[in-house]
């Protein structure tokens, strides 16, 4: 008898105990129109400041404003576009640094996949050690990056270690060195996030199919290539997604950790201007908000690529909801 | 069963596997904690020590003039105030206010996704995924252009694009509390109470804000987290207003300011020091509800 009850309430759509005949459903019920009220202010929000944030940038493509006031707008046709080819060199040079920080994404995925495999041996410590990787996550990227920039600085330690003489960050004869200082700052911190999440995606696979793989004869590697990896397929699915958007944005260590320079805006030769340092310095600090406008829609159109994969993935999830 | 397995085959092999875990695990803890270790030691040392062209890890002699120098003699202090102090008091409210306010929301229209069956909600919640996975990141600057059209930028009017638009929930966390709803609060319980007349502002706050305590509290630390370390944003809106500025801009402005004369790594290090702090302490009193965090999203992803 108890059972049957809880059936029924559970059943969602169901006919309700005490009503026999059912009646014609109204829409317009005052827990209706409470549900809708709530679930609208964060889409109509999210709508609001982001929508007319989406207008505003592509008049401001088409025209030059003074002081970044729309009604200063004086259309130019396409002299914005025209700009990106004059300027393709500074471009291509940040286009080449943000590939750099992406590549950083994917490293620090590596090196979460391999220490969570390390740390989900079973030996005494295991939280201890997944503790402390976790802690860099918490620590700010502006912080970390000045961490790092003394560290690379010419009386840091990195030149003491290797008995070197180099601003690691000014560094004339090979500017690279700044983009690989950010490269480092970055994986450095990124991969605690990873680490904690591989740990509990490493437990959730079901342990009949190790007990399987051993009685095949496999080996610790094999099982890890042919067990786990698929296991983590979702998990490592979502952290690349996660970690080309990130890359793709990233800011914050390249504004720290580029030093101001006589031949480009971002240290040496540009060797710090990631694409969003470059949407910076020329929308908020020059005030071309129409020449920024047209970097973010290529940096928006590159990062929809794989958002448009994860929508789609997630709709198709959402059948079952 | 599994456990005897493993048991089993982790003594045969023992001192190899084991030994090699260890030895990735440590040097893996080397490599994090080196750089903190030098930004420690570098904070005690004296500038004069520091300058003197001979790099070793441990100062020769303790010095607070790193310290000293930050706190008292602070170029970007206002009326006396330190900017990092000023800044860590910023950050405080301006991301408790947002993150609390959002955090609720989000949790009730979370819940009513769960539990309420409403005409339309499968619509809504497909527009709530879109919102979600837009990759808004790359117009972050230019929703300046935005700001400044409708007067919400200079001065304090600078705190209203960093705060206004984060009161109204997050899609991202009401994705995640969906799913744990969905998961952790039975439907029954709740048709038990709609049953018994209570209406859905007190379900909420009786049933589900309580039942859905851990999952709110990660959302809150992580929500904590990236609020205490935001920068850019501070960076474009508050840059003009130096009693305004979170930590996250004051510590870059000021150790900007300092990396101008060559020198003074100490004070430098001191303040990412400091401003790391923070967080660290409390991660560590809660890392509990951190791990459990990523643990309870990783599931579902």
């Amino acid at each position: 008898m108890e059972l049957t009850k809880t059936a029924a309430l559970s059943e969602e759509e169901s006919v309700q105990p005490g009503r026999i005949l059912p009646q014609k459903k109204k829409i317009l019920t005052r827990q209706n129109i409470l549900c809708w009220v709530i679930v609208s202010v964060p889409l109509l929000a999210f709508f609001a400041f982001n929508g007319f944030t989406i207008i505003f940038s592509v008049l401001a493509m088409f025209g030059e404003m003074e002081y970044n006031r729309l009604e200063t707008l004086q259309w130019n046709g396409f002299e914005n576009f025209i700009r990106i080819g004059e300027d393709i060199g500074t471009i291509w040079q940040s286009v080449k640094v943000t590939f750099v920080m992406v590549l950083a994404q994917f490293a620090s995925l590596t090196i979460a996949i391999i220490m969570a495999a390390f740390l989900s041996q079973g030996v005494r410590g295991t939280r201890f050690f997944q503790t402390l990787y976790f802690i860099p996550y918490v620590c700010s990227s502006v912080a970390v990056s000045i961490m790092w920039t003394v560290i690379f600085g010419w009386n840091g330690a990195l030149n003491s270690l290797l008995g070197t003489d180099i601003d690691w960050l000014n560094n004339m004869e090979n500017p690279s060195t700044l983009t690989w200082a950010i490269f480092i700052s970055v994986i450095w911190q990124a991969p605690g996030y990873g680490i904690v999440m591989y740990c509990s995606a490493f437990k959730s696979i079901n342990p009949a199919l190790y007990e399987a793989a051993d009685l095949d004869g496999a080996n610790a590697f094999k099982k890890f290539w042919y067990v786990t990896i698929p296991g983590i397929s979702t998990i490592t699915f979502f952290l690349i997604l996660a970690g080309i958007t990130a890359g793709l944005t990233t800011f914050d260590a390249a504004r720290i950790m580029a030093p101001m320079s006589w031949d480009g805006y971002a240290g040496p030769e540009n060797a710090g201007l990631a694409l969003m340092y470059y949407i910076y310095i020329e929308g908020v600090q020059f005030g071309n908000m129409g020449y920024a406008s047209i970097l973010s829609w290529l940096l928006f159109i590159v990062m929809m690529i794989p958002s448009v994969y994860l929508i789609r993935k997630r709709i198709l999830q959402l059948e079952d909801l | 069963m599994e456990k005897a397995i493993r048991q089993k085959k982790a003594k045969r092999n023992f001192p190899v596997r084991k030994l090699v875990t260890y030895i990735m695990l440590a040097f893996y803890t080397l490599i994090l904690f080196v750089p903190f270790l030098v930004v420690v030691c570098t904070s005690l040392m004296s500038d004069y020590e520091i300058g003197a062209n001979d790099f070793h890890l441990f100062p020769y002699e303790l010095s607070g003039e790193g310290y000293e120098l930050i706190f008292s003699f602070d170029p970007n202090a206002v009326n006396g105030v330190p900017s990092l102090l000023i800044g860590f008091f910023n950050t405080m409210w301006q991301t408790l206010v947002p993150t609390v306010v959002s955090l609720l929301l989000s949790a009730l229209v979370a819940f009513v996704y769960s539990k309420f069956r409403f005409p339309g909600r499968k619509i809504f919640f497909l527009a709530n995924v879109f919102t979600m996975m837009l990759p808004l990141g790359a117009f972050g600057f230019v929703g300046y252009l935005f700001y400044v059209n409708i007067g919400w930028v200079g001065g304090a009017r600078g705190l209203l694009p960093l705060i206004i638009p984060g009161l109204f929930g997050s899609a991202g966390t009401i994705f995640f509390l969906r799913t744990y709803y969905d998961s952790a609060l039975s439907n029954e319980v709740v048709e038990a109470a709609k049953i018994d007349g209570a209406g859905m502002v007190r379900l909420f706050f009786s049933v589900a804000l309580p039942l859905g305590k851990p999952a709110i509290l990660a959302q809150f630390l992580f929500a904590f987290v990236g609020g205490y370390n935001s920068y850019s944003a501070q960076l474009m809106y508050l840059y003009n207003d130096k009693s305004l500025w979170n930590l996250q801009l004051a510590l870059s402005e000021l150790t900007g300011m300092l990396s101008e004369g060559n020198g003074y790594n100490n004070a430098k290090c001191a303040a990412a020091f400091i401003s790391m702090l923070p967080l660290i302490i409390l991660y560590i009193c809660m890392q509990k509800y951190f791990i459990e965090g990523i643990n309870i999203g990783g599931g579902k992803e």
